[in-house]
């Protein structure tokens, strides 16, 4: 039907939009900032029995400059807080945000003179990964909300049009 | 002191008591005369309370007279023991706890020290041994006790704009605020720590040295270590790490749990092996209350220790490859680690925070497959570790990257307050499982693996022989684990079973008092300390109480701590990449390290 029944079956017709998303959404580059239990658990969803891989995430850069998604994972201390600060405007955008875990989402457990509770209070995060520490499975599942809510965007639409499209 | 509170020696020691028989007693008693306030037996430890006035004369005493010499001062700390209602309010508030053990007689000691809040301060230990600074240095930002004499006196856990001392009692839990602000400022130093140190004299090729930043976000420093490196070229000239990013206040937490509720927060202090942390408190605390848990719960808990030693190690040996370019072999070990996981998960419900123990006993028994799992476990597992070592052991790369980096010799070793795989590697033939059996250690047959050179590379050899030792300690426990229950038989500290809670009177009378504060688990007041053998070294729980179902202070007695003190030391001279490869060989748990 239309233009796309006279271009054959080798090419596939879509918008700008769709086609942006879908890049970015199937590769994207983790910067695990993993501190404590929950780094554990990431790492293990990035070996061998889970593998990020088979969601297009595994290629993981510890440059911020190189990464666009950004999965706090473990507890946040006052001391620690400015180095997140740094390493999320260090990002290029665009960029999204995963708080993994109780403590980087509230504190968890530890409500503590120490402790910041919760990230979100200080950069902007996409999807929260409830647990402590999350499964395996469960930042699986976190990594595939960042991919649906990626997908809902208007990357080719500027200023207030794009605002108004989300 | 009135009449209706009697001092904690008497309520230790009970009224007949008689002259201590520790060694120590009678010849610190003897030359200290005046010093010496007060011996304290209980719980099959030895406290002596002294003046401050010349406790580093006492402490080199103690080092250096043959018969006692004791040469690794394993820690130090301090109590505020305001508000406890067993202090006389005209004593110090503060005591500075030092913990000695000697390794020539296999003897520990308690030395406490009073210290006034008007004069907070002390000599320092540092000049007796050097495994003081770091502790010194965290009973300082902890308490703000100053140690005169100590090298370089600064915060080491908290920021250092930080205005208070959190583990005074007068501090909040919660804070003052501190959390809700972003410091503007490097939270690590003030201005440049190699300042005033660049000076190279007269030497006329002087080049100009350069200070490299290497974490906290790092690859190779595991998320939240930080070093400020002074660099000569490419040779590491002088090296300041910088810790507390993952500061998490589990001592003042501590203060404010219950007992029972406690476990929980130690799962998430050395979260690579949560078991043994859960085990190494409630021993502490069984220690404390002078409980005898079942035999079939020591055997569970050994083999529970064991495993997590396997899934301690499968981490530390695939990370540590992969900082020096083994990325194989980190597959490998994490497919091990969840194979250790599952039996985790079988018995407690959850992979890595497991809050297994409680005191007195286990929360509940194991399943019946218990046995099976973990024999199948151990039948695959040998041949997996030989797939593994292939790949290392006679490498060239692994060998050059390894051998010979990072010596550290067995008496600074000791010196440094070294222990575990670290110690062993260095040539010390210590483990506490051998030299102070906890759990039934002396029951089980196995072998301590020691290093020759203490290098990185005889410290990767210790820590994979230390492996089919453990295999065979689980072997051995798993094929006679006795029968019986997992619980002491104690109204006042177990929960009685739920089905009884919903039929029986008396056992809803029972689980409302444990529930209740200050009817069920109540803990002696004294002091008590158990050291175990974690998998990076001594774990002990240092716990003072004051007859409440709170601890008065929960000292965490941190290995990676401890251990990691010395890095500076060992990797002057050396290449950046070789400090990578020696940081690996530490196996530093960010977790219990700040705690």
């Amino acid at each position: 039907m239309g233009l796309e029944s006279s271009l054959g079956d080798n090419v596939l017709t879509t918008t700008l939009d769709k086609m942006i998303n879908w890049a970015r959404k199937s590769s994207l580059w983790p910067m695990p900032f993993g501190t404590a239990c929950c780094a554990i658990e990431m790492m293990a969803t990035l070996s061998g029995r889970f593998d990020m891989a088979r969601f297009g995430a595994e290629a993981v850069r510890f440059s911020p400059r190189q990464s666009d998604l950004l999965i706090v994972s473990g507890r946040i201390s006052i001391k620690m807080m400015p180095v997140l600060k740094k390493i999320y405007d260090q990002m290029p955008d665009p960029k999204w945000v995963i708080s993994m875990g109780a403590c980087a989402s509230s504190g968890g457990v530890f409500n503590t003179y120490t402790l910041v509770q919760g990230v979100d209070q200080f950069i902007p995060v996409d999807v929260y990964v409830p647990g402590c520490p999350p499964r395996p499975e469960d930042l699986i599942y976190g990594l595939m909300k960042v991919q649906e809510k990626i997908d809902r965007e208007h990357p080719t639409q500027v200023g207030e049009q794009a605002a108004a499209t989300l | 002191m009135s009449e209706e509170t009697p001092t904690e020696a008497a309520l230790a020691t009970g009224p007949d008591a008689h002259p201590s028989e520790h060694p120590a007693a009678g010849r610190l008693r003897g030359r200290f005369e005046s010093e010496i306030l007060d011996v304290i037996d209980a719980h099959g430890q030895t406290t002596v309370v002294c003046d401050k006035q010349r406790i580093q004369d006492i402490l080199s005493f103690l080092k250096q007279e043959p018969d006692l010499k004791f040469d690794r001062l394993s820690d130090v700390t301090a109590v505020d023991y305001q508000e406890h209602p067993h202090r006389d309010p005209n004593d110090p508030r503060f005591d500075v706890v030092y913990s000695l053990y000697s390794h020539p007689h296999n003897q520990r000691l308690r030395v406490r020290a009073q210290v006034e809040e008007e004069d907070a301060r002390i000599a320092s230990a540092t000049s007796v041994w050097r495994g003081a600074e770091w502790p010194e240095r965290e009973a300082f930002d902890m308490f703000g006790i100053r140690f005169d004499g100590h090298p370089d006196l600064r915060r080491i856990l908290m920021p250092h704009n930080f205005e208070y001392h959190p583990l005074r009692k007068d501090y909040p839990l919660r804070g003052k605020g501190e959390r809700d602000i972003i410091a503007p400022d490097d939270p690590g130093f003030a201005g440049n720590p190699f300042a005033g140190l660049e000076d190279d004299g007269d030497d006329a090729i002087a080049s100009e040295r350069m200070v490299l930043n290497l974490g906290p976000q790092h690859p190779a420093t595991h998320g939240t270590l930080r070093l400020q490196l002074q660099l000569d070229g490419e040779k590491i000239s002088g090296c300041i790490p910088d810790i507390g990013y993952l500061h998490t206040g589990f001592e003042k937490l501590g203060e404010h749990h219950t007992f029972n509720q406690f476990v929980t927060v130690t799962d998430r202090m050395n979260y690579l092996s949560p078991l043994c942390n859960n085990i190494a408190y409630a021993a502490s605390v069984e220690r404390l209350m002078g409980l005898d848990v079942p035999e079939r719960t020591n055997a569970v808990r050994v083999v529970l220790w064991e495993l997590s030693r396997i899934a301690d190690h499968m981490v530390w040996l695939g990370t540590h490859a992969l900082d020096i370019g083994a990325f194989t072999v980190f597959l490998y070990t994490f497919e091990q680690r969840e194979r250790c996981y599952n039996i985790f998960e079988l018995v407690t419900g959850a992979r890595l925070t497991t809050s297994y123990t409680r005191i007195g006993g286990l929360g509940w028994d194991v399943p019946e497959n218990f046995r099976e799992v973990v024999l199948d476990f151990a039948a695959q597992f040998p041949n997996a570790m030989q797939e593994v070592e292939r790949l290392l052991t006679r490498n060239r790369i692994w060998i050059d990257r390894t051998k010979g980096i990072g010596v550290i010799s067995k008496e600074d070793a000791i010196d440094w307050n070294m222990t575990g795989p670290m110690l062993r590697g260095s040539g010390v033939d210590y483990d506490i499982r051998k030299a102070e059996p906890f759990l039934n250690f002396s029951d089980y047959d196995f072998d301590i693996p020691v290093g020759e050179n203490g290098d990185t590379y005889d410290r990767y050899l210790v820590r994979i022989e230390e492996l089919n030792q453990s295999m065979r300690i689980i072997e051995q426990a798993i094929e006679n684990l006795p029968g019986g229950p997992v619980k002491v038989e104690d109204s006042k500290v177990i929960l009685p079973e739920k089905r009884d809670v919903d039929s029986g009177m008396e056992s809803l009378i029972h689980h409302f008092k444990v529930i209740m504060d200050g009817h069920g688990l109540t803990p002696p007041i004294g002091d008590s300390y158990l050291p175990t053998e974690s998998p990076n070294g001594e774990l002990g729980f240092y716990v003072v109480s004051n007859g409440t179902g709170y601890a008065h202070r929960m000292r965490v007695r941190p290995p990676s701590f401890m251990n990691y003190q010395c890095f500076p030391e060992m990797i002057e001279g050396l290449m950046v990449s070789d400090a990578v490869a020696v940081l690996g060989s530490f196996n530093v748990i960010a977790g219990e390290l700040d705690r």
